[in-house]
């Protein structure tokens, strides 16, 4: 009798916390739909379809970085690399689509090389995080401190301090900015991205050894457990997205600026730690990071259709940041 | 002469666990009062109200005639309570003396820390317990058992007139569980109150005055230790007496499992060993004479220097816990917080992670599959649970264990290695653990058992042999056990 009421209690309990994900999320939209300014029709803007979609997109980067650095914060690291590495994702991939004498004429391959050529690039840098993190047994916010002073560094040197300019012609580059900076095309690689990693994380060996590693390092030792394996992996994924989030940039910008993605790091893990994903590793979800990185999109639509103005936009976004995190992480940690 | 502390009517509940219910206790000055109890009978929990960490729901504590109304660890200090903790909270990136000296700021009136006088405040502490040990030394590098001899010294040097010491041996062989008898002794000389909480029956009988036994949260009774016996308190904390049984017959076995041929390492000085299919060779030893390295050095866990490992007489390299796995060697290691549970995984993740790449190829974890392994394995081992997405947190210590073990049998081991597999846990639990070890042995599984508990050596064991400074210093066959010769070959220096 006393164990059933006990395992009714924890049912409520648990039902209440799945829940709770979705409440800073209701109510941010409640908030939307209130003070969202009204078209000449009378429809609320914030609720309409284009608007809608916008903030979608507008989140994509940040979101697509988010999920990689969740993995990188439930393995109990952090990565500050990220924002330089789309800055270099984006200037590669502009340098070598605006190179002329090295344009092939098959729009395909064209466009499709550079890509792969930043992207591999990303990754490698990411891997050279976890090779760090992992044999040299440097901290991660350390390693990726650095990397994030090396690689912006890089940007600017094959760039020559220079943004590197995508035209409105018919020429490669040009395409690629067109193909890319598509909205549905992009919002529907945002929603593909998040169903991998989530199956990934949830449904696979490697997500649950990721968790592993995060909760009691030591234990994973004693497990048998491919340490060094599981780090180089989630940072060489996490550049790779880095990479991607470039890619995009690039194409919706129409320009590869080594200054781009500049404190995306710090928004990222703002998403990742508004999903309730504990910084001290072990504990976290990518549903819940998406839901973080809506949260920031959303807010900052509402701030924006409100003509609130930037700075003021900055200062608010610090209230709501503790509000979203202490709304989705609920009771404190006794 | 009056109570130092009165309990009237304490009642605490914790997440729909009721863990004390409406509990009376009465302690004196110079008294021991030893509080026994099975895992999850509310000891610990009634330490943590008694130095303040927690608040009861109800009742009333009255100290020295008067009543403590809001209680806290730095008012319960300030009153003269101190603890011993089981948790061993101390800080591990301080140093040895700072951790001893860290709550006792008088040390420094300018707010500056005086070197000399830290290190002879320090000395005179760390001598009581019997260790030796430079003041500037880090708390990571050292055993549990070194940290538990440590977090005691660090107790001592607070004035108090009330200590409670949370199952202050469990980490400690015998020899250096004497010196916490002595030191409990000298306290009650002192006409200090010890509260004095443990599993070990022996040492409860042999060290107390007042014998309190809690079941469920409840007492069972205070009883003057002159009226007890050690069936009796059994009987008191198990609700039914358990008999002592599992005496080992002689196995008769001559095929070789596992030849060490000296081995080396920065701790182990040439250790040569043999293990017959279906033995349960027996690891005595002190706290750092290395029995917890030839463990960690087979498991690899630690470098070899030099020297050969044959299974079924192959030579075998181990570089790393997954040489050793894929060898059928597997570990139960002694820290089940530190090194063995993850605490944000449910009891199903936590049992089947070391065999995840073998069960599922694919990468991908077939949930269904995965449960009906997790759940034969756990009823192998008589986990008891309400459901296995339990966290592990929710399990007493006991079935903590269990699990752990569950763990390392998922992966069919020859050869285990039992590091203190029943430290701190319930008599249930451990006659239980002794029964799977034997099922084990039976069936052929080659079992190495470091234990500090002598007794649970020679009930259990075919062979003993004793780690002394890194070397094998005896070896005791079948029928040649005794606890004098042991502790002897142990000790001598």
């Amino acid at each position: 009798m006393k164990n059933i009421f006990h395992q009714l209690l924890k049912n409520i309990d648990t039902y209440s916390m799945n829940y709770r994900r979705y409440l800073a999320l209701l109510l941010i939209i409640f908030l939307g739909v209130i003070i969202s300014p009204k078209s000449g029709n009378g429809s609320i803007i914030f609720l309409e379809p284009e608007n809608i979609t916008d903030i979608i997109r507008q989140v994509s980067e940040i979101g697509i970085i988010a999920l990689g650095m969740t993995l990188v914060i439930i393995s109990a690291g952090i990565d500050l690399s990220v924002g330089s590495i789309l800055a270099l994702s984006a200037c590669v991939v502009t340098l070598l689509l605006t190179d002329a004498s090295a344009s092939s004429s098959n729009l395909f391959l064209g466009i499709s090389g550079p890509i792969i050529i930043a992207l591999i690039i990303s990754t490698i840098i990411g891997a050279l995080n976890g090779l760090a993190v992992a044999y040299m047994r440097i901290q991660p916010f350390i390693v990726t401190l650095a990397m994030m002073f090396g690689v912006r560094g890089l940007a600017r040197l094959v760039t020559n301090n220079a943004n590197i300019d995508i035209g409105f012609g018919d020429d490669i580059a040009s395409s690629f900015a067109a193909i890319l900076s598509e909205k549905y095309l992009v919002i529907m690689m945002y929603i593909i991205l998040c169903i991998i990693l989530s199956v990934l994380f949830k449904k696979t060996i490697y997500g649950r050894l990721i968790r592993a590693i995060g909760d009691n390092l030591r234990a994973a030792k004693y497990t048998g457990i491919a340490i060094e394996k599981i780090q180089i992996g989630v940072y060489a994924l996490c550049g790779f997205l880095a990479g991607l989030a470039g890619i995009i940039h690039a194409a919706q910008n129409h320009q590869g600026s080594p200054n781009a993605g500049n404190m995306y790091e710090l928004e990222a893990i703002a998403a990742v730690v508004i999903g309730g994903t504990a910084l001290s590793g072990g504990r976290g979800s990518i549903s819940g990071t998406i839901i973080g990185t809506l949260i920031m999109g959303i807010m900052t639509n509402i701030l924006r259709l409100n003509n609130v103005d930037a700075n003021i936009e900055m200062v608010l976004k610090s209230v709501i940041i503790i509000i979203a995190v202490k709304i989705q992480t609920g009771r404190s940690e006794s | 002469m009056g109570n130092i502390l009165n309990l009237n009517g304490i009642d605490k509940r914790y997440d729909g666990i009721h863990a004390l219910k409406s509990l009376d206790l009465e302690f004196k000055s110079g008294e021991i009062h030893s509080i026994i109890g099975e895992n999850g009978a509310g000891k610990s929990t009634l330490a943590k109200i008694i130095c303040g960490i927690i608040n009861p729901d109800k009742g009333t504590m009255v100290y020295s005639d008067r009543e403590i109304i809001k209680n806290s660890p730095i008012i319960a200090q300030r009153l003269g309570i101190s603890m011993v903790t089981q948790e061993l909270d101390l800080f591990p990136n301080l140093t040895l003396s700072e951790n001893i000296a860290i709550n006792n700021f008088s040390l420094n009136e300018k707010f500056i820390v005086n070197k000399q006088l830290l290190s002879a405040f320090y000395k005179n502490y760390i001598e009581k317990v019997g260790l030796n040990l430079p003041g500037d030394i880090k708390l990571g590098d050292l055993s549990v058992g070194e940290l538990q001899l440590i977090s005691i010294a660090r107790a001592l040097s607070f004035k108090h007139k009330l200590i409670i010491m949370d199952e202050p041996t469990s980490a400690l062989t015998e020899g250096s569980s004497e010196i916490v008898y002595n030191i409990v002794r000298e306290l009650k000389k002192k006409n200090i109150a010890v509260i004095y909480i443990s599993h070990n029956i022996n040492e409860v009988l042999a060290l107390s005055d007042q014998v309190t036994v809690l079941r469920d949260g409840k007492k069972v009774g205070t009883v003057p230790v002159e009226n007890l016996n050690r069936h009796k308190l059994i009987k008191m904390m198990a609700g039914k007496s358990i008999k002592n049984k599992n005496k080992q017959e002689p196995i008769n076995v001559s095929e070789n499992l596992l030849e060490i041929q000296k081995l080396r390492t920065d701790k182990l000085g040439g250790i040569n060993l043999k293990l017959k299919k279906g033995e349960i060779l027996g690891v005595a030893g002190l706290v750092g004479s290395g029995r917890a390295e030839l463990g960690d050095t087979l498991f690899g866990l630690k470098k070899i220097v030099s020297g050969t490992i044959l299974i079924h007489n192959e030579p075998v390299t181990i570089r790393n816990p997954r040489d050793a796995i894929k060898n059928g060697i597997m570990l139960l290691p002694e820290d089940r917080k530190k090194s063995g549970l993850f605490f944000s995984m449910s009891i199903k993740e936590n049992t089947s992670l070391s065999v995840l790449e073998k069960i599922f190829r694919l990468g991908f974890i077939d949930n269904k599959d995965e449960l009906t392994q997790v759940k034969s394995m756990n009823e192998k081992v008589l986990l008891q649970y309400n459901s296995v997405n339990d966290s592990v947190d929710l399990l007493s210590g006991g079935n903590q264990q269990k699990v752990l073990l569950s763990k390392c049998l998922m992966n069919e081991p020859k050869i285990l290695f039992l590091n203190n597999p029943t430290r701190g846990i319930d008599v249930k639990s451990k006659s239980e653990i002794y029964s799977l070890i034997h099922s084990l042995s039976q069936q052929g599984t080659g079992i190495i058992l470091i234990s500090s508990e002598l007794e649970e050596l020679i009930d259990n064991c075919h062979r003993i042999i004793v780690m002394n400074k890194g070397i094998q210093s005896d070896e005791y066959q079948y029928g040649q056990f005794s606890n004098q010769k042991i502790l002897h070959s142990a000790t001598i220096a």
